[in-house]
């Protein structure tokens, strides 16, 4: 390490991932000390992102709580906020087949969203960044997490970042720039599902929640259509087809102007059919007359896809350790009854910048001092929101309808009831043998509404320098033989980019079509594929997710 | 060297090991209940200094080691390399700083080369600036060898000690003057983007970007010397030169390690291939099944005078070099005639080659999105149509 450390940099509050969750502590943090008007100087805050600016990786929605805003941003700021519509009309259905559908007359009470925020994640999360900036804060994009630095007592210390300009060998190329150590105080893990150092860090720390953390995949495009001004600000919300009774699938319309429609499918991972094909039902779900009505004459302009965490309060691991914390949807901060996380992650990222201000000026930065943190969230309003919908997520991979039931009860009585947890598998577990019989028909049409994936993946912006190590790593190819012919290889079907792909009865991976998205790695029934860091600025490029 | 960097005060230190787990080079260790430094190890780089809280360990500052030695350092030298006798013009854009860096220290500037046969050169360089040129002209050297090269250079800065060595961030330049410096026991800042002497301390000032530019690292090397560093080819510029500068040119003989591998054969890169200005591309994609056929592409494009180019699949493949793939990820080409032979026509692919007058396709499934933007398309197994093109074009040559 000793070439390294000559390279180091130091800074009092280092972040990975320049989030919504991570920027809010930021924001919170500076904030709360220049309002606190100690003598201490500020800290230094130094957030890194992998991609090559600032929200080329996020994605959502996004219908926003307003929550979210509570405490961090001022009433002018909420004004200049980056949204064209707030939530006017709004529906929500049950699609039965692929044809008929139940408009359900009344919006269920914790659905409703009425007169919330409605726009860009990626555009509230670049707004959110220049607010970081203006307080002192320093973004480094293009700059990824790659090795947690701990002392020999475990202590967080600081962030190796990722190598740059390495060749597909693992050699050095002529723009070779070796990672550089970041010393800090403090960690902030605000790197998003299933990120890769707050994985480490649990695993090191031993910080797991009750229960493995349980995923869907969202997929979602950006479609232009015919300017209608009366639908901006009119959403929907479905359940049911093209799901089957036992996975949790949802999606969603957002008209978030009268010219865009964000339109959205997510699937949870604990899927059993082996013949399940993520783009397929995304495809199938936006051809449903009831959607398809929302997208009349439209074109996508944009795609993209990532992972949610939706394993709810059990599976919230602890937060804090020596020197770091977690903030936003890498803690699993999320509401898995709304599918609705950026409020959380902002909130806790707020609780975090506040507990963070306390330990600067206190000068202790243990795990003690920023047990403050978690103290808070479990007294917030947004654990209480955790705590209401905690079993609500488990049943409905039994069958919808006992999800839909305990869905209910939770909701009545505010999560008391179950009050016991109810069990669930791991996401990789669950998949069953690929029967031939039911593998579906080809897609069918193609339309500029309706494109086929790798037409849909270019809409992602998303490139990676293709002289590089391959950055999806098979463990052990004996077993793809063994996956080939008992799941019929699965990984080409839930992969939303096209990244595998079966010739010759050998998995061919096309690395630089990756989304990030880390389906792969939850959804490999071997748990075979280890997702590790492309070189840093490489990926998707959202700019209107 | 040998000599401390930092202090340790025992009277002070209440053995709490906080400084241990600071040092990043592991070099302080517990004997008892006391702090104990391995010097020779250590790197000046205060981290234990400033997490004792007891202000037990003092940084000893420079003024306190200042080296006599250091001073015996003078000049500033460029390393100059060369490629069969033609010098590369990094050095010619290094030896222009120089100038001005030794103007500032008051000073000779030098130019190394290395090589064999290369007497040629020391003109050249003096024009652009040097005063002095040292030529070490062996046969050792007529190559590029790592071990030679990392000798000869770190003789050479033994023996006229000069006060900072430059060099070009080129590939060669990268992977030797790294070993020199370390054999030098000095630093080496690479690919700096700026130059200068500082008034006060008579320092390099060695700036780079950190961070992609987030920050301007401006570095210096107070207690050793030479002071080196490397710049990239086109950061600096380069001056006109000057034929009427006189100049002294050195030959040198040295006794050289010997080299660490043998140069059987000199092969010129076969990806040399400029498929981005071709006016005839001849591409092929996942149908062609094997690298055998793309011999069938190479026999077409040599037919019509243009050049073989392939969709990502047989890069991925490892048929055929990155250089000849075309699409989001390859390059973009605009020739006169695209032909494309069992290329489906992902978006991927056809955004590099949409600019082409002609595109014709040929492809098996007659659905295929390449028939979408192709002026001619033949639906077939062109493993039959290729060699009957091939046929048909040679013949129609023969008869001209």
């Amino acid at each position: 390490m000793s070439h390294a450390a000559e390279n180091s940099l130091q800074t009092d509050i280092l972040c990975v991932g320049a989030g919504v969750a991570s920027l809010a502590t930021a924001l919170a943090l500076l904030r709360g000390l220049k309002a606190g008007g100690g003598d201490k100087p500020l800290p230094r805050v130094i957030i890194l992102e992998k991609s090559r600016a600032v929200g080329n990786h996020v994605l959502s929605g996004a219908v926003i709580d307003p929550a979210a805003f509570d405490g961090l941003l001022t009433a002018d700021e909420i004004k200049r906020l980056p949204v064209e519509a707030h939530v006017g009309k709004e529906a929500f259905h049950f699609l039965l087949d692929d044809r008929r559908s139940i408009g359900i007359p009344w919006v269920p009470p914790m659905m409703q969203a009425h007169g919330y925020p409605l726009g860009s994640l990626t555009k509230l999360t670049r707004y959110l960044a220049t607010l970081c900036e203006q307080e002192g804060a320093e973004i480094y994009c293009g700059f990824s997490g790659a090795e947690l630095l701990q002392d020999t007592h475990g202590r967080v210390i600081g962030v190796r970042t990722g190598d740059k300009g390495v060749d597909r060998d693992g050699g050095p190329k002529s723009n070779f720039t070796p990672g550089e150590e970041i010393r800090a105080r403090v960690v902030v893990l605000g790197e998003g599902a299933c990120g890769r150092l707050t994985g480490k860090l649990i695993e090191k720390h031993g910080l797991q929640g009750r229960r493995p953390q349980s995923y869907a995949l969202g997929l979602k495009e950006v479609i232009e259509v015919p300017a209608d001004e009366a639908r901006a600000g009119e959403i929907a919300h479905t359940f049911g087809y093209p799901s089957d009774l036992t996975t949790y699938g949802g999606g969603f319309v957002y008209h978030i102007s009268a010219t865009q429609v964000m339109v959205g499918y997510a699937y949870g991972l604990d899927y059993s059919r082996s013949e399940a094909d993520m783009h397929r039902l995304f495809r199938q779900f936006k051809a449903h007359p009831a959607i398809a009505r929302h997208l009349t004459g439209g074109k996508v302009v944009a795609y993209g896809a990532k992972v949610i965490p939706e394993g709810g309060l059990y599976a919230v691991p602890v937060l804090t350790a020596d020197g770091a914390l977690i903030v936003g949807d890498g803690g699993g901060l999320l509401d898995s009854l709304r599918i609705k996380g950026i409020h959380m992650a902002m909130q806790s990222g707020r609780l975090a910048g506040e507990a963070l201000a306390a330990a600067w000026l206190n000068d202790d930065f243990s795990r003690q001092s920023l047990q403050a943190y978690e103290d808070a969230l479990h007294r917030s309003v947004i654990w209480r929101q955790l705590r209401r919908v905690k079993n609500v997520r488990a049943p409905f991979s039994k069958h919808m309808a006992l999800g839909v039931m305990s869905a209910g009860c939770a909701w009545m009585t505010g999560g008391a009831l179950p009050w016991w947890m109810l069990p669930m598998e791991p996401d990789h577990t669950a998949l069953k043998p690929l029967r031939a019989d039911v593998m579906p028909p080809p897609p069918a049409g193609i339309s500029p509404v309706s494109p086929d994936r790798l037409t849909d993946l270019f809409m992602s912006g998303t490139i990676h320098d293709e002289d590089q190590p391959c950055h999806l790593k098979i463990l052990d190819r004996g077993k793809c033989v063994e996956c080939i012919k008992v799941y019929g290889a699965p990984c080409q079907r839930f992969c939303p980019a096209e990244v595998y792909r079966l010739e010759d009865g050998h998995i061919h991976i096309d690395f630089s079509n990756c989304l990030h998205c880390k389906t792969c790695e939850i959804k490999d029934p071997y748990r075979n594929i280890e997702w590790t860091l492309p070189q840093a600025g490489d990926g998707p490029r959202y700019t209107r997710m | 060297m040998n000599e401390a960097l930092i202090s340790i005060d025992q009277e002070l230190c209440r053995g709490c090991k906080k400084c241990v787990d600071a040092c990043p080079f592991g070099v302080l260790y517990m004997d008892g209940k006391l702090v104990m430094l391995k010097e020779d190890e250590c790197r000046g780089c205060n981290a234990c200094v400033q997490t004792c809280p007891f202000q037990a360990i003092v940084a000893v500052t420079k003024d306190d080691i200042k080296d006599e030695s250091l001073k015996e350092y003078q000049g500033v030298w460029v390393f100059a390399e060369q490629h069969r006798g033609k010098v590369q013009e990094v050095a010619y854009e290094l030896l222009a700083t120089g100038r001005r860096l030794a103007g500032d220290r008051n000073c000779e500037l030098a130019a190394v080369v290395l090589g064999h046969g290369i007497s040629g050169v020391a003109a050249h360089l003096i024009a652009a600036g040097a005063d002095k040129v040292y030529l070490v002209d062996q046969p050792e050297l007529a190559e590029y060898d790592a071990n030679a090269y990392t000798d000869a250079l770190h003789q050479l800065i033994a023996k006229y000690k000069p006060e900072v060595v430059l060099a070009g961030a080129t590939a060669i330049g990268r992977a030797f003057v790294a070993k020199v410096a370390v054999r030098c026991y000095t630093g080496l800042t690479a690919d700096c983007t700026a130059l200068s002497i500082d008034r006060e301390t008579t320092l390099l000032h060695q700036t780079r970007p950190a961070f992609g530019g987030n920050i301007m690292a401006t570095i210096m090397t107070p207690n050793h010397r030479p002071q080196m560093a490397t710049v990239r080819p086109h950061v600096f510029k380069m001056t006109a030169p000057d034929p009427n500068r006189a100049g002294k040119t050195l030959l040198e003989a040295l006794q050289l390690l010997p080299p660490s591998s043998r140069i059987v054969r000199s092969v010129a890169a076969a990806s040399s291939v400029n498929i981005a200005e071709a006016d005839v591309v001849v591409a092929g994609g996942r149908g062609l099944k094997k690298a055998e056929n793309l011999v069938l592409l190479r026999r077409l494009a040599d037919l019509l005078g243009g050049v073989v180019a392939v969709s990502r699949a047989c890069v991925d493949a490892g048929w055929i070099s990155a250089a000849h793939q075309v699409g989001q990820t390859g390059k973009t080409v605009s020739p006169k005639v695209y032909l494309a032979f069992g290329i489906s026509g992902a978006i991927q692919h056809l955004e590099g080659m949409r600019g082409a007058e002609t595109i014709i396709a040929v492809n098996s499934d007659p659905t295929a999105p390449i028939f979408d933007v192709a002026d001619i398309g033949i639906v077939g197994d062109l493993l039959v149509i290729l060699p009957l093109l091939v046929e048909a074009i040679a013949g129609n040559h023969r008869s001209n």
